[in-house]
């Protein structure tokens, strides 16, 4: 039995915990539970990784653990703190200041040079522009992207999107990294780059670090794995 | 942290680059909605400077032919100008300037053709500080003395009188020993001058001459019909003939410019608000197209919204965001708006020195200047902007609603 997913000793407090965590889609007049009472507890400068099938309900639990949805019921706490009963700016500038976010697709937007994408976040958190353009330029210099500074997302391959999407992530000091396939999208050897990558960055940031993955391989790497199946952790 | 300047900056800074993006501009819907904008703001600038044109070519003909206000002694001639000045100073203090004049009905001979003319006689003396009949000049200069008159261009060309031709003004006298009651007084006079008085009535009908001149063909003697006045501001006219007519009594008429021409100035203020309406009903159109086109873009940007809200924005500001598109669209729409006008009204300036576009006798006017009135650019600046806000509200406020996890779907 893989034992990795039983709770670490935490006499600090947990950094971002789940309370029996309920999810429902509504469809037509009755609704389709996605997530059925999910519970966890992860400390600062954890990786987990949340593995399962396509429709387990993986990507739902990141999404709620990363704020950007709801939960039917059950609540989020970051620090002991209810993340739920924050007012709609109280929780985006929390999230702001606290997460970063890598998708499966870069999402990033067309219209803006890297360097523009990477610096959006701390744009976003009102800093200057000419406070964290060098903050930007270092982070794209670091994921080896001192050259497209000034591409746009049409001029970038699908390896350079996915890093100026981290790049993005991390501009600023985020506590945690929420990450929602990262490699989904890549061919095996940017893939492995990118994982390589996350794994050095926790290393060198001490980051916590959330991936949703069904890439097997992946998941390997991580010292604690949530196997998601039919909306609940699998045994 | 940024100052609520800069936070307006930023989110103006965002919406620019997402709606002038290749991607959304390219695509036809955008630049037709925003040429629609264009075209309904540059055609209510055009229409509100022809109709304020109209109005101002009138006031100026008005005025510089009859100054501020007049004052007209009924059925009788008024004798002492020393006294009656005075009075008049002393009832309206912000007289500025003053000057006597009479005028008689008169038929204008020439060349075995006949007309019934208005002959007016000003005093020199005061000429130039009341009226501005400088300005009016077509052809020749403005000279009148006991041999020399100026006449109204519409007279001029319909008895073919040029500078120096010699013509007879004959005016009737009354004869009370005389069965037929009147007697024919003629007097030679040569054209100094042909004015275009901006009023086609004037044209038609007005010979201006000396007063001495006048009072001498008349045998009226030193008397004189009423005084036409200049007031320190125009503005001030309609108060000023309002005191005079109220302390002279009955037996004088006082009218001010406006007075001259109520019924006419009173359907330009009323066409001017109609016209407004009708031409605003271009860019209302406009506005919805925009409305319209915002709807399809924040369609097409749900993962641009989903992702900016995933990196911190909250729903109030990617509203805003949206409502600085809208802002943005306006005041653009507006300025190219504006000069697109400013093209039209030079065009109608243009396209009038070759044509004519005005009938002088329906608009008492031959020829208008356009006037770009500041209050008329303001009203309409004004209007679109807040049209574009309101017509962006609606799916700026969708756009705000959109949930984080659909849009990212739409990735």
């Amino acid at each position: 039995m893989d034992n990795r997913n039983q709770m670490p000793e935490n006499p600090m407090g947990y950094l971002l915990e789940a309370h029996d965590i309920f999810k429902n889609y509504p469809t037509g007049a009755t609704e389709l539970p996605v997530l059925k009472g999910v519970s966890l507890q992860i400390q600062k400068g954890e990786a987990i990784c949340l593995l399962g099938a396509s429709g387990a309900g993986k990507s739902t639990l990141l999404q709620i653990l990363g704020t950007l949805d709801r939960p039917t019921s059950g609540n989020v706490t970051f620090r002991g703190e209810d993340l739920f009963k924050m007012s709609d700016e109280e929780l985006s500038q929390f999230r702001n200041q606290k997460m970063g976010f890598v998708f499966q697709f870069h999402h990033l937007i067309q219209e803006f040079t890297a360097l523009e994408n990477v610096m959006l976040p701390a744009l976003i958190a009102g800093e200057k522009r000419i406070d964290i353009a060098e903050k930007a330029y270092s982070w794209l210099k670091f994921m080896g992207l001192e050259d497209r500074v000034d591409h746009y997302p049409n001029q970038l391959s699908g390896g350079e999107l996915q890093r100026v999407a981290i790049a993005r992530a991390l501009i600023k000091d985020p506590e945690i990294l929420f990450a929602d396939e990262p490699t989904g999208n890549l061919d095996s050897e940017n893939s492995l780059k990118i994982q390589q990558l996350f794994f050095e960055l926790r290393q060198k940031l001490g980051l916590t670090l959330i991936v949703v993955t069904h890439d097997l391989q992946f998941s390997g790497l991580f010292p604690r794995v949530f196997k998601v199946k039919d909306g609940r952790f699998a045994q | 942290m940024r100052t609520r300047s800069e936070d307006f900056k930023f989110k103006i800074w965002i919406a620019y680059r997402l709606l002038f993006s290749k991607s959304f501009m390219q695509r036809g819907s955008a630049p037709l909605a925003f040429l629609g904008l264009i075209l309904g703001v540059a055609a209510l600038v055009a229409a509100m400077a022809v109709m304020s044109g109209f109005e101002e070519t009138f006031k100026n003909a008005l005025t510089d032919v009859t100054g501020h206000v007049q004052v007209v002694r009924r059925g009788k001639l008024v004798d002492d100008w020393g006294d009656f000045s005075k009075k008049l100073k002393s009832i309206e203090p912000r007289i500025e300037s003053m000057m006597r004049f009479a005028y008689a009905e008169a038929v204008l001979a020439h060349k075995g053709q006949v007309s019934g003319i208005l002959f007016q006689g000003v005093e020199q003396a005061d000429l130039k500080s009341v009226l501005q009949l400088e300005n009016r000049i077509k052809f020749g200069a403005l000279k009148m003395d006991a041999e020399n008159v100026v006449i109204g261009m519409g007279l001029a060309k319909r008895f073919q009188l040029k500078i120096n031709d010699s013509m007879y003004i004959v005016v009737p006298l009354a004869t009370p020993f005389d069965k037929s009651g009147f007697r024919r007084q003629a007097k030679p006079f040569k054209v100094s001058g042909i004015l275009d008085f901006g009023k086609n009535d004037w044209n038609e009908r007005l010979v201006i001459g000396d007063l001495a001149a006048l009072q001498d063909l008349t045998q009226i003697g030193n008397r004189y019909t009423g005084a036409f006045i200049k007031m320190e501001h125009r503005d001030q006219s309609q108060e000023a003939s309002a005191r005079l007519l109220q302390r002279l009594g009955p037996s004088f008429a006082v009218m001010d410019w406006y007075d001259v021409n109520r019924n006419l100035f009173e359907a330009v203020r009323i066409e001017r608000v109609i016209i407004f309406f009708v031409v605003f009903i271009i860019v209302v159109v406009a506005a919805f197209n925009i409305s319209s086109t915002l709807y399809v873009f924040i369609r097409q940007r749900y993962s641009d919204i989903a992702i900016l809200k995933t990196l911190g924005l909250s729903a109030k500001d990617i509203r805003k965001i949206f409502v600085g598109q809208g802002i943005l669209v306006g005041v653009i729409g507006t300025i190219a708006g504006y000069f697109l006008g400013f093209l039209l009204c030079f065009g109608f300036m243009v396209l009038q020195n070759h044509f004519s576009l005005i009938s002088g006798a329906v608009y008492k006017i031959d020829e208008i200047d356009v006037h770009l009135r500041a209050i008329d650019l303001l009203t309409i600046g004004i209007s679109t902007i807040a049209l574009c806000f309101v017509a962006t509200l609606s799916p700026a406020i969708k756009g705000s609603r959109l949930e984080v996890v659909e849009g990212l779907k739409n990735g």
